[in-house]
């Protein structure tokens, strides 16, 4: 039976065929294509970390539970004289990997911007190469590269007279180049991210601008960048949660060295957890984490829904 | 006229130096991690390194493919063979749902949907809480564990690329099959998903690649050898070949290609569906 225009139209389902059976049965139809999914999405996303909430108010003994103990894990973690550094570590390396991929970030795209479809396009490609390939191989590469002895970076910059520098033989350094790595793999998404958001901007504005006598610096100040800021923001998220969820990073590159200088969030966490086993300390610091992610989450939703 | 040539050559030379920079800075450690692989080990250490000027070798491959590490291809490759086609299965249906059929909480759902997209990437926080939930349950170290983990974190990107893909196609094509007596699942199968293929082929990617690339869980959830996977096993060189740089990068070169290759015939592709996730809504 068609029933055209007669449907009623629901925030989602805009402009929805009015076709098919009863709208009872139409909406259990639509439950079900969507039912195989959004279990899979509850189930393996969700439900884990629930769990682990329950889980970390027990004492944990070789992966079984023994006796409740309420917030104690939580309390013998945040106890640990370590941990403050850990958490400073973190925020300190995230900060700088996040500006300096987005500030590089946004001349890559602005360049870009200027060039030709094609010329763009193979631009795009190149640059977000070091965002495809794994972090496991990437951060392999890049320590081949740049932190070992034999490497072409330490090689440039001996010629550049800074003879017997050695990433890892300082906290400082060492830091640099985990920051340097983070960088180097998430600037050409950040890229691309940004250089959708400059092409959203309507053409108008700048010819507005010119007519107005804008030079292009002011039409940059203030039109380019005021109109990137959602974009901007979303991939400040992005790249802060990866940022703050990489293992491979100091797991690869430098180890966590030298000297913990190097011992992030993410890394301290999975060595907690899956080299010292030490299981009542990690779920909490997991649970800490994934709450973390669920704040950063909720900004990206909201953004996303400020740029439909 | 002419200094418009003049600035027009100027753009130009401007262009090739920056595309010339941007390629060396960020595809030297891919090339210079080739370059090493083909090498025998003395050449690795000349100094000054030569770029080209060396002995072409299969040794370090050789050396690296005696292992278990064709077997951990293997095991990657099915891994992700088996999630790109459960997930875009599952990935289209919900979509298809999502923006033609009327469903009631859709916009909660679908929010939930865009929630989990930011939450997924984040390994680190996920991998204890799904330990032990999966230890629980008993679902560790069997052969579906990783397909399942990686199906249910690429699930929510996969929704959104598709479904973005299928708002494209104009309900009005639908409707006029509809009136020609097409049943729905026929205007799902011969006019919408054909329409979409390009959405389909960037989701496809984006859940193989991820799949390629994981490493945190595939490290923790399964034990036994046959199981591990590609990201895994490099992983576990560093620690056995320590100083062997021709092992590494050629384990490494290995590791990479599949998805060097994909991404060099598909980078398109891939790109569009990079940034539908995160710009458009």
């Amino acid at each position: 039976m068609i029933r055209a225009g007669a449907a009623v139209r629901p925030l989602l389902d805009r402009g929805a065929p009015s076709w098919g059976p009863s709208a009872r049965g139409r909406n259990a139809d639509g439950a079900a294509y969507v039912a195989p999914a959004m279990l899979l999405i509850v189930s393996c996303l969700y439900l884990p970390s629930v769990y682990a909430f329950f889980y970390s108010l027990f004492d944990i003994r070789l992966l079984g539970t023994t006796h409740f103990v309420g917030l104690a894990n939580y309390v013998f973690l945040g106890g640990d004289p370590e941990l403050l550094a850990i958490i400073g570590r973190s925020a300190g390396f995230t900060a700088c990997a996040v500006v300096l991929a987005i500030a590089t970030a946004l001349g890559v795209a602005l360049w870009i911007h200027t060039l030709g479809r094609f010329a763009a396009m193979l631009c795009q490609i190149l640059v977000v190469v070091p965002w495809v390939i794994s972090p496991i191989v990437g951060a392999l590469l890049f320590r081949w590269v740049f932190v070992n002895q034999i490497g072409l970076g330490l090689y440039a910059l001996q010629r550049l007279g800074l003879r017997g520098f050695d990433p890892l033989s300082s906290p400082f350094s060492g830091m640099a180049v985990l920051i340097a790595f983070a960088c180097w793999r998430t600037v050409g998404f950040a890229t691309i991210l940004l250089l959708a958001g400059l092409k959203g901007i309507p053409k108008d504005f700048y010819e507005a601008a010119s007519v107005d006598g804008a030079s292009a610096l002011q039409k940059l100040w203030s039109i380019t960048l005021p109109q990137l800021r959602t974009p901007m923001l979303i991939t400040l998220v992005i790249l802060t949660l990866s940022n703050l969820n990489t293992v491979e990073a100091p797991l690869v590159v430098t180890g966590g060295g030298p000297n913990l200088a190097t011992d992030i969030l993410p890394l301290d966490l999975y060595q907690r957890a899956f080299a010292q086993y030490d299981f009542n300390s990690a779920v909490a610091m997991g649970v800490g984490m994934f709450a973390a992610n669920i704040a950063l989450a909720l900004i990206y939703v909201r953004l996303v829904g400020r740029n439909a | 006229m002419r200094r418009r040539n003049g600035w027009r050559l100027l753009r130009h030379l401007g262009m090739s130096i920056g595309l010339a920079l941007a390629t060396v800075v960020n595809l030297s450690p891919l090339v210079w991690g080739v370059l090493a692989s083909v090498r025998p080990e003395t050449q690795l250490l000349t100094y000054p390194p030569r770029l080209l000027d060396f002995t072409f070798t299969l040794d370090n491959y050789r050396q690296v493919l005696e292992g278990a590490f064709l077997r951990a291809m293997a095991n990657t490759a099915c891994y992700a063979t088996a999630s790109v086609l459960i997930g875009l299965l599952l990935g289209t249906l919900a979509a298809f749902a999502f923006c033609r059929l009327p469903l009631r909480g859709g916009a909660a759902m679908f929010l939930l949907v865009v929630a989990s997209i930011p939450l997924a990437s984040g390994a680190a926080a996920l991998i204890v809480p799904n330990y032990l939930y999966f230890t629980f349950l008993g679902l560790t170290n069997h052969w579906f564990t990783l397909p399942l983990i990686y199906i249910s974190s690429a699930t929510p990107m996969t929704i959104w690329i598709i479904k973005g893909a299928m708002e494209a196609v104009p309900r009005e094509l639908d409707e006029a099959a509809h009136v020609d007596g097409a049943s729905r699942l026929m205007v799902f199968s011969r006019i919408v998903l054909p329409l979409c293929l390009p959405g389909l082929g960037a989701a496809g990617l984006f859940i193989f690649i991820h799949a390629w690339n994981e490493f945190v869980a595939g490290s923790v959830m399964v034990d036994t050898e046959s199981l591990r996977p590609v990201q895994v096993m490099v992983y576990q060189f560093i620690g056995f070949f320590s100083r062997d740089w021709g092992a590494l990068t050629a384990s490494a070169t290995l590791a990479m290609a599949p998805v060097v290759l994909l991404y060099g015939l598909f980078g398109r592709l891939m790109i569009s569906g990079l940034t539908v996730g995160s710009v458009k809504g």
